[in-house]
């Protein structure tokens, strides 16, 4: 019965996605796109947007100056990057539009945006995608290393090696490892075959095995379809014959393949618990700590340092008064925290919350954590923490 | 990684005889969807199967009230992309019932269904569940 009224449900939706009327074509679709309630009209209407191409550009901006840029979904966005016009002609509306939004800092979907401009490889674009490489975004370091090399890709290989070699986050590693071999590019294998083990999480995201899937799919077509036993989302001991058996057909390719063993995300304690802010704009910081205070940076956790004990000690027993409801908190669009404090093992608290959305208490306790993060050196991660914390506060900041 | 049930349970209505099959989105998603076309036997044999599937709970719209349908997603940010229909799951709680979203890794319990829902010629869904308990990943996990 349930089913039956979700079915309901996204019939409605289905019907409410057909074609417009002729005259408001486009700016019907638009506002579905962005704003329908539900997720199939919206994907559905995102679709033929993306699919009209320049025709529905007018729309978009009548959309943006009526709505604000904020309200521009991420499927619109996704739809107008991914459907470039390989004629003559191009899509020029588009893709002025595509490069508006990823030069825009504050626009949420700006990576998306400059992938869509890397589908389109056109030369003018090089300085921006080059500059992409040094962005604090990861997905924007994605999106820059597929346009760097989709317009000069003898240029752009080296640094796109660097990036696969040594980005601090490991998700651009095996993200441009896989970039590359799709392009013939073997580089990144080494990395990719690491990542088949991966099983890091944060917070409880299983973004290691994210990560592993991906690195599966690449390996597999550059194997010819072959997935060697291996089984994604198994576990390392499950896959380690398969991840041996893709060693040993796509490795030695590569003369540097075992030379050094590749780590994506380095051995860490267990983890009490954790700060994650996500932004599609700023990209994300990363900070978690042992029960003792000892704090590390990163998805592949860095360490820094140690909080000194009768500081920790405080702000773990203000941690203890706090009340976790598990809730989601205000409406995430795309920057988000995650916070997760465990006074003791068995009382951890949770909340994820949209900008301006953090509790009172929560946010008090969010300050006393910056004091202590004051606490050691280098000071950098309190600095990124009072940078990025305003505008989760409940008054904005 | 203790699971612990603090959230929303349901127990009284969970089925009372063989225990749900574990399912993940290395399943569910583990192959390029294509409309029409025919799904992977592993994934077929799912329909109507008692379940438990962690992901990340996601409001279809944009209020901030608990909700009687939702979607779950294996993205915490769904920032990479937008998730594509098999690699998301459309949930309806209990008749009459809401939940709130809930933070973090949540684990679902009920019937999978796993069929095309297709209106005037669009794919709505791939996969809906009968909800009938959420329990909460409610500690950390080691690194």
């Amino acid at each position: 019965m349930r089913r039956a009224l979700l079915s309901v449900a996204l019939a409605a939706a289905a019907v409410a996605a057909q074609e417009p009327a002729p005259a408001d074509a486009w700016t019907e679709a638009v506002t579905k796109a962005c704003a329908h309630r539900r997720f199939a009209v919206r994907r559905a209407a995102a679709n033929k947007v993306g699919r009209a191409g320049d025709a529905a550009v007018p729309a978009i901006r009548a959309y943006i100056v009526a709505q604000g840029a904020a309200r521009v979904s991420q499927l619109l966005v996704e739809a107008v990057a991914a459907t470039p016009n390989d004629g003559d002609a191009g899509d020029p509306a588009t893709t002025a539009l595509l490069e508006e939004w990823a030069r825009e800092r504050t626009f949420y979907w700006r990576a998306q945006a400059l992938r869509g401009l890397a589908a389109r490889r056109l030369p003018e674009h090089r300085a921006l995608f080059w500059a992409a490489l040094d962005d604090a975004s990861y997905l924007f370091r994605i999106a820059g290393a597929r346009g760097a090399f989709g317009v000069d890709a003898e240029a752009a290989r080296p640094r796109l090696h660097a990036l696969v070699d040594a980005d601090p986050d490991p998700r651009v590693r095996v993200q441009v490892a896989a970039f590359l071999l799709e392009q013939d590019d073997d580089h990144g294998v080494p990395v990719l075959l690491a990542a088949l083990a991966l099983q890091a999480q944060c917070l409880g995201d299983p973004w290691g095995r994210r990560e592993a899937e991906r690195a599966f799919r690449a390996l597999r077509a550059a194997a010819d379809g072959k997935d060697f036993g291996y089984r994604p989302g198994g576990s390392a001991d499950d896959n380690r014959a398969g991840i041996a058996a893709f060693t040993a057909a796509l490795a030695p390719a590569r003369a540097a393949a075992d030379a050094t063993p590749i780590v994506l995300a380095r051995e860490a304690p267990a983890f009490a618990g954790g700060v994650v802010i996500r932004s599609c704009r700023n990209g994300d910081l990363v900070v978690r700590w042992t029960a003792a205070g000892a704090v590390y940076e990163g998805l592949d956790p860095r360490p820094t340092a140690t909080v000194p004990p009768a500081a920790w000690a405080a702000i773990a027993a203000r941690a203890g008064d706090l009340e976790g409801d598990g809730r989601v908190h205000g409406r995430v669009i795309c920057d988000s925290i995650d916070v997760v404090s465990a006074a003791d093992a068995d009382r951890p608290r949770r909340w994820k919350c949209a900008p301006g959305a953090v509790p009172a208490p929560l946010w008090q306790w969010l300050g006393d954590l910056t004091q202590g993060l004051r606490q050691i050196s280098p000071p950098h991660l309190a600095e990124e923490l009072e940078g990025r914390l305003p505008q989760f506060s409940e008054s904005g900041g | 990684m203790k699971i612990g049930a603090v959230a929303v349970l349901w127990a009284a209505l969970l089925g009372p005889s063989t225990a749900p099959e574990e399912v993940d989105f290395s399943v569910l998603s583990g192959f390029d969807y294509i409309e029409g076309k025919e799904l992977p036997g592993e994934v077929e044999r799912l329909h109507e199967t008692e379940v438990t599937l962690a992901g990340f709970m996601q409001r279809e719209d944009d209020g901030s009230g608990p909700v009687e349908y939702f979607m779950l997603i294996d993205d915490a940010c769904g920032c990479e992309g937008t998730p594509k229909l098999n690699e998301i799951v459309f949930c309806a709680m209990p008749e009459g019932e809401t939940t709130d979203i809930l933070a973090g890794v949540t684990t679902m319990t009920g019937k999978l269904f796993v069929e095309e829902i297709v209106e005037d010629d669009v794919v709505v869904a791939l996969y809906t569940m009968d909800v009938d308990s959420i329990d909460t990943l409610d500690a950390p996990s080691p690194p």
